[in-house]
């Protein structure tokens, strides 16, 4: 009996790997997503106070140029063309002295979803700056 | 030799598990720190970007009504828009002042007078550690401080608040070039202070939009506008404009009503047109001071006043 149990170890090193793989390759990929989400998240945090500036500042002669400004200032790892850009109020330049919210909002692609193993929604992260 | 090997192979059961327990430890501490500080750093940026905003946002009152309440109340609602607390930001209260030279200057105490040209935010916050708590590190204080300020005018072409009265200007029948002067010891009539909303009670209010023009008011050729009294201010002004000596020279290119007669008192007088002059210089003082005009234009055409420029400067 003692014999048998013995043999049999061989290629259970194969099955825990197999076991445990995935759930690795799963934590990894998570990881990496939550990285992304969060790097997409500091970038929008700047762009939008980048453009909130602009905008009371008065160098803005439209909220067309408030919101190239922020399209401008975030990093390769945003795509531009993706970014939701709304500003309160939609009419800009503002009066002077009047609270200005510019809102950036980017639809951040699901990683595993790239690979064909997950479809699903994207997901919403969205960053908000007020100035006067 | 087969006998040291023997005992060597033999001693090596259970060091890997050893080594493996100690590079987690190592391991873990070291993704610990890495996730707390990330997240103390990207606290940090956060608070920066709410302290710039609600300068830069206190700084753009401070030109058309400058009062330390006003001051509070914007830092603290464009902080709340921001996700910050009052909590946040009294902890170290915000401070009007002066930009000079590259450095802060504060005003005395809970006050915010109308030489002010910036304001200081300071934004503090305490959060709590996850994984450094492991080596007792419980909570990381986190602070951010940004000064805005108000740059003086680059144009010297906004309207400051003195009129003349046409009537006096065509009868010295000057051209451009020419020189003339008013003079401190008239009485009503001739030139005066015009009150283009600005709130100069004081001379040191009017010394300031003399220096800097920086009015809410639009003012246009037919409007109708109240003069104001004081005869020492506006020595007091002037006096101030020829000590300006950095580039551009305040007292150069400004822009002047010329107005209907001034009667007694602070009855309205109309705007005519605008002129142009440098201001040369100032004889006398108390109430018979005499301030020397070069005319540099007539019908000239002051810029629309316009939101003052704001600059983030730490």
């Amino acid at each position: 009996m003692k014999t048998t149990l013995r043999s049999s170890q061989s290629g259970s090193a194969f099955v825990e790997a197999a076991i445990v793989t995935p759930m690795l390759l799963m934590l990894i990929v998570s990881m990496m997503q939550f990285g992304y989400i969060y790097g997409v998240l500091t970038n929008l945090r700047g762009a939008s106070a980048v453009a909130a500036r602009m905008a009371v500042l008065g160098t803005a002669n439209s909220r067309l140029d408030v919101c190239e400004a922020a399209k401008n200032a975030v990093t390769s790892i945003v795509d531009a063309s993706q970014l939701d850009c709304q500003t309160s109020p939609s009419v800009l330049p503002a009066p002077m002295n009047s609270p200005v919210t510019i809102t950036l909002t980017y639809p951040v692609p699901i990683l595993a979803s790239n690979s064909g193993v997950l479809k699903g929604p994207t997901f919403l992260v969205s960053a908000r700056t007020t100035m006067q | 030799m087969a006998l040291l090997t023997r005992i060597t192979h033999r001693n090596e059961s259970g060091v890997v598990v050893f080594v493996f327990m100690l590079m987690t430890v190592v391991l873990l501490t070291s993704v610990a720190f890495a996730v707390d500080m990330g997240r103390a750093y990207d606290e940090q940026r956060q608070l920066q970007i709410v302290a710039d905003a609600a300068a830069l946002s206190a700084v753009g009152a401070l030109g058309s009504n400058t009062n330390y309440t006003n001051v509070i109340s914007t830092v603290g609602a464009i902080a709340r828009s921001n996700g910050a607390t009052m909590d946040e930001i009294l902890g170290s209260e915000p401070r009007c002042g002066t930009w000079e030279d590259g450095e802060f200057l504060p005003s005395k105490g809970r006050s915010c007078p109308r030489s002010a040209n910036a304001v200081e935010v300071t934004v503090a916050r305490t959060i709590p550690a996850n994984f450094a708590r492991i080596v007792n590190t419980y909570s990381f204080n986190l602070r951010a401080t940004a000064v805005a300020y108000l740059p003086p005018p680059e144009g010297g072409n906004c309207i400051r608040p003195f009129g003349i009265e046409q009537s006096h200007l065509q009868k010295l029948n000057i051209s451009p070039g020419g020189t003339f002067s008013v003079s401190g010891t008239q009485e009503a009539g001739n030139w005066g202070k015009i009150d283009l909303d600005c709130n100069a009670s004081s001379g040191e209010e009017y010394t300031q939009l003399m220096l800097n023009n920086l009015c809410d008011e639009a003012i246009a050729p037919g409007r109708y506008i109240s003069t104001g009294t004081g005869n020492a201010q506006i020595e007091q002004a002037f006096q101030a404009l020829l000590e300006d000596t950095s580039p551009p020279y305040a007292g150069n290119n400004m822009v002047f009503a010329v107005t209907s007669d001034f009667g007694k008192g602070n009855s309205e007088v109309q705007i005519l047109r605008f002129i142009k002059v440098d201001l040369l210089s100032q004889e006398g003082s108390g109430g018979k001071w005499r301030a020397n005009f070069r005319l540099v234009e007539w019908d000239a055409v002051p810029e629309l006043p316009r939101a003052p420029t704001r600059r983030l400067m730490k």
